[in-house]
């Protein structure tokens, strides 16, 4: 599961250099994540625009990633292509993240 | 029938990785000439759910699950049958696929249980026999 990661102005962008976040990766992603992220003082974006496919089991990681966080760290996304972006609107967690249009409009924040 | 003459036949064993395979195999043929006008990616999701969930569930703990995927194309529609030679689904009943409730603090959000509800979300027609061989055949039907 290769993750990089990269501080830009008040967040700490993670992206995911991977075509699937999918139930036999879901493990290892959330494991990433936490390594990732270990460093986080704010806000953490996950940069998605490399993924083209998330199952649910993905998408159970990435809830369990902003979990891991905790309340003051939030995880925000971006770069959502348009399946992935159907799987979070048909679960309604589009109404628990906050998804950003694009990386740029993520950091310009 | 689940019939190797279907537009896609894929066969695979029950495992996550196996998964992974046939969904990047499929992939591989929508992309193909004669469907490359199609929504591949419903299809992929409703599958990718419906083959997580025989993994997990209908095949947990064995070495011997054996899934067929047979996909056929015809005015605007793939009709999908999967069969399985796992356990029976709980009580011979499709999950009612209700989407897990958000309403709740972030240490209480739901990490799963959002399978079923892709699939009846995406799919029409869903069918689930049990047959006496010990088979599940799932049939349903995705619109282009």
């Amino acid at each position: 599961m290769n993750l990089s990661s990269k501080a830009e102005g008040d967040a700490l962008v993670v992206s995911v250099h991977e075509a699937r976040i999918d139930a036999s990766v879901a493990i290892q992603f959330k494991d990433r994540m936490r390594e990732e992220t270990e460093s986080a003082l704010g806000r953490v974006v996950l940069n998605l625009s490399e993924v083209d496919f998330i199952d649910s089991s993905g998408l159970g990681a990435i809830v369990a990633a902003m979990k891991q966080l905790g309340g003051t760290k939030p995880l925000e996304l971006a770069g959502l292509n348009e399946n992935v972006d159907k799987v979070f609107r048909l679960t309604r967690m589009d109404t628990v993240f906050r998804i950003h249009n694009s990386l740029d409009d993520a950091v310009a924040v | 029938m689940t019939n190797p003459q279907a537009d896609i036949h894929i066969e695979l064993k029950g495992t996550p990785q196996e998964v992974r395979n046939a969904l990047e195999t499929l992939r591989h043929k929508l992309t193909a000439q004669e469907f490359a006008a199609c929504n591949a990616g419903i299809l992929e999701i409703v599958l990718a759910e419906v083959l997580n969930n025989v993994v997990e569930h209908a095949l947990a703990g064995r070495s011997d699950g054996q899934i067929i995927v047979a996909c056929n194309y015809a005015e605007h529609c793939w009709f999908v049958e999967v069969r399985d030679n796992g356990s029976s689904m709980p009580g011979s009943q499709l999950p009612d696929g209700v989407m897990p409730s958000l309403d709740k603090e972030l240490k209480d959000l739901p990490e799963g249980g959002f399978g079923w509800g892709l699939v009846r979300s995406l799919a029409e027609d869903i069918d689930y026999q049990r047959h006496s061989t010990g088979h599940n055949e799932l049939s349903f039907r995705v619109p282009d």
